[in-house]
């Protein structure tokens, strides 16, 4: 699953200890999602689209284009 | 504590971090009070009634590490639950294999005094492979 989780938040000068406190994670799990390492849970995912006021779909895609078309959209 | 569990209880959240202390703490004086009953109990057949102290002693920090481990399993945020149960399930299974040639070594061997004792180790030292896999698998 691929994801702009690092984008939205270098684009709020965020560091992942932040959001993971926003989030009420673990800095551990910030980094293994921004890395692709791990899908979170469904409500982590809500959690994430909430905090950054975007849908799910425009923060997680399983194709990595469709994220970048999401993206320039 | 060593510099590398410092550097893992940094990267927790604080109600983890709380919690993974804890359960330290605990299991560090129930090792020590188990080596400790270990020694002075020893090989004995017949056990003087005061040697049931040091028989029983190490349940109380036991009590208190797996009550901590259980809240720490229940409140961790979910990639590290996740990994501890990952590392859990796989030494679960690596000790139930283990347990069936310990079975035969001892049929091979001798007796089964040191059965019990292998397979404790073997749990613990397999739980923490398991976890450090776990933990390079998802960049933790």
């Amino acid at each position: 699953m691929y994801n702009r989780l690092r984008s939205l938040r270098t684009e709020r000068n965020w560091s992942q200890a932040t959001l993971a406190e926003e989030l009420g994670v673990s800095r551990q799990t910030i980094n293994a999602i921004e890395v692709g390492k791990y899908d979170p849970s469904l409500p982590l995912a809500f959690s994430i689209s909430k905090l950054f006021k975007q849908p799910i779909e425009k923060i997680f895609d399983p194709d990595k284009a469709g994220l970048e078309s999401q993206q320039d959209a | 504590m060593t510099a590398k569990t410092r550097e893992n209880l940094d990267g927790l959240c604080e109600r983890d971090r709380i919690n993974a202390a804890r359960f330290i703490r605990w299991f560090v004086a129930f090792f020590l009070l188990f080596s400790l009953g270990a020694i002075v109990l020893g090989p004995e057949k017949r056990t003087p009634l005061w040697h049931l102290v040091f028989g029983f002693l190490p349940a109380v920090p036991a009590c208190f590490a797996l009550n901590a481990y259980f809240r720490f399993m229940k409140d961790a945020d979910e990639l590290i639950r996740r990994i501890h149960f990952e590392a859990a399930a796989h030494s679960f299974v690596v000790v139930i294999f283990a347990g069936y040639f310990f079975y035969l070594a001892a049929q091979m061997f001798g007796g089964w005094e040191d059965s019990g004792a292998m397979i404790c180790l073997l749990g613990t030292f397999s739980y923490v492979v398991n976890l450090r896999r776990a933990r390079q698998r998802f960049d933790v």
